[in-house]
């Protein structure tokens, strides 16, 4: 037995020379990025964090010369993801694009008493990247040809209605609530497990409507399989200028964008601060990363920090509003 | 009829460039690289390429990562055949049956049938999704949650049949995986469940650490220690082969797995690995010796792998037909198109006629590849068999931690492996067999959501699930094979009374 | 004490504890089933056939005839899995690996020392290389950045 543990000491022994040997930490007074950077993403794969994060992130790595490389931690809607940006070390070196439930989730754990995962406050927004107003899509065979229709059969049977979210205080749910809201009508709703299950109830006439991301529903109102009535953005869509903001329509206030936002840990040099807003500035800017977003039909939207900040909390709030409207849901 | 054969040519020239070739091999090497090591599956296998293919053409893209999707379902029986470790998680019924006739060294031929049914599967579903993909699709859509809830109900009464050994304790099983599954946010109404403020347990315990550790871990902590390690004869060279009899065995399994995989994949929202438990529950059911099963039957291996590759290419029809995925990995495929600016949707097959056909020829070619490919592997991977036990088990354990990490970059779910790994290990011992309960974590959120959603659609009522046609007749089918089951109970009954009253008469 | 009576005794008691966790959790109706109610629902059951277990167990194998032979090995093994659990991020993947693969190979297994270096760190150093560098899933690197 004392044999083996000496050896095993030794290998130990080696194992820490070598790590001496390989270990390379930078120096703090080298100008910053001097290591790779890591980008987290909350969401999935495939998703539309994910989708703008890695054209972000190769944009922005052509400009700080560094390795920048997107990782994936997702689970809880998101929260897992945020709770360790928030948690991580502020050195600049890890950095988060998120959506905009970032906003959402603190409101919904203060809603269920319990302690939330992160703050807002924990963040320091860098640059909003992309601002994708909801739609409102119904089937081709529906009733309603306006959002005037809607509106009045809704009242003419409250709670009948159904649409489908993609999760209870998910994005297309809140949209909805928020619309629903200003409208003073009642609808049911079925939360399902995400935005592709969402549509697909809706596809398949499981339920009436839904308030969902354009890239996806595009190509079903393209072939004709389901029409929009209405968009929750300020403007009207690029991608579909005829149809109308439930602004216009004279619902003041609803006001609904799925965007995404590049953010550091709040406690992060100022100085690594200012590289990255200088960073991202140019990487949204760049020809690769517009054509990137214009595949995917996203419009681009970017936003310096002081206004995205601006930006942020006026949105936060109107969240914070509309999530206390619905309440507990039960 | 004339329109798909030329439009198979268009596949076919697509195909065959030299650089599409290429990313279709590379994809069946990853896939099977991906698939063989534990824990890692085709999911995170597809992710990690995505980026690589934003700089490829979307044909080239999609063949490459369609390529490590079935590949992995190629891959995953190899670890449970050898190690009863399943390569990805739809892999565990193969470990049940594959590493029995492993034991009694016909490992070879478990391999071998897996392949061959793997490629069997996969063509023949390829020719499915040739033909029938529009209109099934439309099928599948009319899956809403009162389907899903009856259809999943009459799944677990058909698995009431499965495993051999006493039916409580198997139920009991089936409930506690049922509990288990219950861990995480409710997605109904945003409550957290069981989950003691650990964020990482909100989208519940992952069936990747439940099946990796269930399985794996435990089998680990069962031999490791062992004195007398069991003996593992060591195949021949002429063993690698299966023998004709085994051949003739397997065609059934194979054909009936086939066809139930592929519509199995095809609805959304319905994980790979339930085609393989019900695969494996009907072939024991139909078998004229079902107490072979679960000793090294070659149809508990030919069954469960053709219908896992069949369901991995069933979840591509509504994707590419409608433009709707059926779970995260179509989702992510979806996503690789749209990155080139693709947006599959209805008109997706008459719009994309280069990229459709190109990835439908370059499965044809893909399966053939990873029969190929997996056929010589074999009697390599075989010889797997043949390191010291005392070495071998130290790297594996290394691989399921590393994979199960790799998955979600969590230790937590390195924590709930290593709790399954001791919960296996004990279950063993109490003799339960653990398979029912990999079962219930995967249904849990599943049946209970669509439960509520239907009732969230009707409002409270019940009745929605009899008043809509095809959630009545899986009900329906449900109810029969309860009576089924209960008719000896109650006939035997008779006879009994019956006998008495004769004995009694006579006295 | 049986086998089966053990086990029903330990079903019953995890039915009876979820119970009691999910007294948080608002049933709702059954019309409108709230996040307690198949957890309920669960628990009854699991405690029923728990109870089944127990009852009828009295004819299996008994529990004191049940060999354990190879236990302290797999607590040891399941050690390094918490170990893992616990420290990998800590201290990184390629320290850990080594680790408890030394501790694996040159403790338990007592192989010789060249060994246990070679095999080691081949396969802490290879398979760090493999998903770290060449499928790019991140691992972690710990506090000394290695």
């Amino acid at each position: 037995m004392k044999k083996s543990k000496a050896n095993l000491l030794l290998v130990i022994a080696a194992c820490v020379g070598m790590i001496g040997l390989f270990s390379g930490t930078a120096r703090a007074d080298e100008p910053y990025p001097t290591r790779p950077i890591q980008i987290l993403v909350p969401f999935p794969p495939g998703g539309v964090a994910d989708l703008v994060a890695r054209p972000f992130a190769a944009a922005l790595e052509k400009h700080l010369k560094q390795p920048v490389v997107v990782v994936n931690k997702t689970g809880a809607g998101g929260a897992v993801g945020m709770q360790a940006a928030a948690v991580a070390k502020p050195d600049g070196y890890t950095l988060m694009v998120a959506l905009s439930s970032i906003s959402v989730m603190p409101e919904v754990d203060a809603l269920f008493g319990r302690p939330s995962t992160y703050k807002l406050k924990d963040f320091a927004p860098i640059a909003l990247l992309t601002t994708d107003p909801t739609i409102f899509v119904i089937k081709k065979e529906a009733p309603w040809k306006t959002v005037a229709d809607f509106v009045a059969d809704a009242k003419k049977r409250p709670n009948e209605i159904k649409y489908a979210s993609s999760g209870v205080y998910g994005t297309m749910h809140v949209a909805m609530e928020m619309f629903a809201q200003a409208a003073g009508i009642k609808l049911r709703h079925i939360p399902t497990a995400g935005g592709g299950p969402a549509l697909t109830a809706l596809l398949g006439g499981h339920v009436d409507t839904i308030s969902g991301g354009p890239n996806v529903s595009i190509p079903h109102i393209k072939a004709g399989t389901l029409r929009v009535l209405a968009g929750w953005g300020e403007k009207r869509l690029a991608s579909l200028p005829d149809v109308p903001t439930l602004m216009e329509l004279g619902y003041k206030d609803v006001e609904f964008y799925i965007w995404s936002g590049f953010f550091a840990p709040a406690a992060t040099p100022p100085a690594a601060i200012k590289v990255l807003r200088e960073g991202a500035r140019i990487a949204a800017a760049s020809p690769e990363f517009k054509a990137a977003m214009q595949k995917m039909d996203t419009p681009i939207q970017y936003l310096d920090a002081p206004d995205f900040q601006k930006f942020w909390e006026k949105d936060a709030e109107r969240l914070r509003k509309a999530v206390r409207n619905i309440g507990k849901v039960q | 009829m004339e329109a798909n054969l030329q439009n198979l040519f268009l596949g076919f020239s697509t195909v065959f460039t030299a650089t599409n070739l290429f990313y279709s091999l590379i994809g069946c090497l990853i896939g099977t690289m991906v698939g063989v090591l534990p824990g890692v599956g085709p999911l995170a296998g597809i992710s990690m390429l995505l980026p690589t293919t934003f700089g490829l053409n979307p044909a080239s893209a999609i063949i490459l990562l369609a390529g490590i999707y079935y590949g992995a379902m190629y891959g995953g029986s190899t670890t449970s055949i050898l190690m009863r470790i399943p390569g990805e998680a739809a892999s565990v019924m193969t470990c049940i049956d594959g590493y029995a006739m492993a034991q009694k060294g016909r490992a070879g031929p478990a391999l071998a049938i897996a392949a061959i049914g793997s490629y069997i599967a996969g063509t023949l579903s390829v020719v499915g999704l040739m033909f029938l993909a529009p209109p099934l699709a439309k099928f599948a859509l009319g899956f809403g949650p009162p389907e899903y809830f009856s259809l999943l109900l009459c799944g677990l009464v058909v698995l009431g049949y499965m495993t051999g050994g006493s039916v409580v304790k198997n139920l009991s099983m089936i409930v506690l995986g049922l509990l288990f599954g219950m861990i995480g946010i409710d997605q109904m109404t945003g409550y957290f469940r069981f989950s003691y403020g650990l964020v990482a347990l909100g989208d519940g315990i992952g069936i990747v650490p439940v099946a990796v550790g269930l399985f794996g871990i435990s089998e680990i902590l069962a031999t490791a220690g062992q004195t007398k390690r069991p003996e593992v004869i060591k195949p021949r060279f002429r063993d690698l082969f299966p023998s004709r009899e085994e051949l003739r065995d397997s065609m059934g399994p194979i054909g009936r797995g086939t066809v139930m995989g592929f519509l199995i994949g095809i609805i959304p929202g319905s994980a790979h690995i339930i085609s393989t438990f019900v695969s494996y529950a009907v072939e024991r059911r139909i078998s004229k010796h079902p107490e072979r099963f679960g000793k090294g039957a070659i149809e508990g291996v030919a069954g469960p792998e053709s219908a896992n590759n069949a369901a991995s290419e069933g979840a591509l029809v509504p994707m590419l037909a409608l433009g709707v995925p059926t779970g995260p990995i179509p989702a992510v495929l979806l996503a690789a198109l749209m990155v080139h600016g693709i947006n599959p949707g209805p008109l997706f097959i008459k719009e994309q006629p280069v990229i459709f056909w190109g990835l439908i020829a370059s499965m044809y070619v893909g399966n053939l590849v990873l029969l190929l490919l997996n056929l010589p592997l074999v009697s390599i991977f075989v010889n797997f068999l043949r390191v010291p036990y005392k070495v071998l088990y130290p790297t594996i354990l290394m691989f399921c931690v590393v994979g199960v990490y790799a998955v979600n970059s969590s230790l937590v779910d390195v924590g709930i492996m290593s709790i399954m790994g001791l919960l296996g290990y004990v279950l063993r011992k109490m003799d339960f067999e653990t398979a029912p309960m990999v079962l219930g974590v995967v249904l849990a959120p599943i049946i209970e959501v669509s439960f509520r959603q239907a009732l969230a659609m009707s409002n409270g009522e019940y009745s929605i699930f009899v008043q809509r046609p095809i959630s009545a007749v899986f009900l329906g089918g449900a109810v029969v094979m309860i009576l089924l089951a209960l008719k000896p109970l109650i006939m035997k009954k008779k006879d009994w009374r019956e006998r008495l009253t004769e004995a009694e008469k006579s006295n | 004490m049986t086998i089966d009576r053990a086990s029903g005794t330990f079903f019953v008691l995890l039915g009876l504890f979820v119970i009691w966790e999910r007294r948080v959790l608002p049933l709702g109706t059954p019309g409108n089933p709230g996040p307690g109610y198949f957890p309920l629902l669960l628990a009854i059951l699991l405690i029923l056939l728990g109870g089944i277990l127990l009852v009828r167990g009295g004819q299996a194998v008994a529990l004191r005839s049940v060999q354990w032979p190879e236990a302290r090995t797999a607590m040891a093994i399941l050690g390094c899995c918490i170990f893992a659990t616990l420290g990998m991020e800590t201290i990184g993947y390629r320290v850990t690996m080594v680790l408890i693969l030394g501790f694996l190979f040159g403790i338990l297994e007592r192989l010789k020392i060249w060994q246990v270096l070679a095999l080691t760190l081949s396969l802490a150093f290879g398979s760090f290389w493999l998903f770290d560098t060449f499928l790019k899933v991140p691992l972690p690197r710990g506090g000394f950045g290695f």
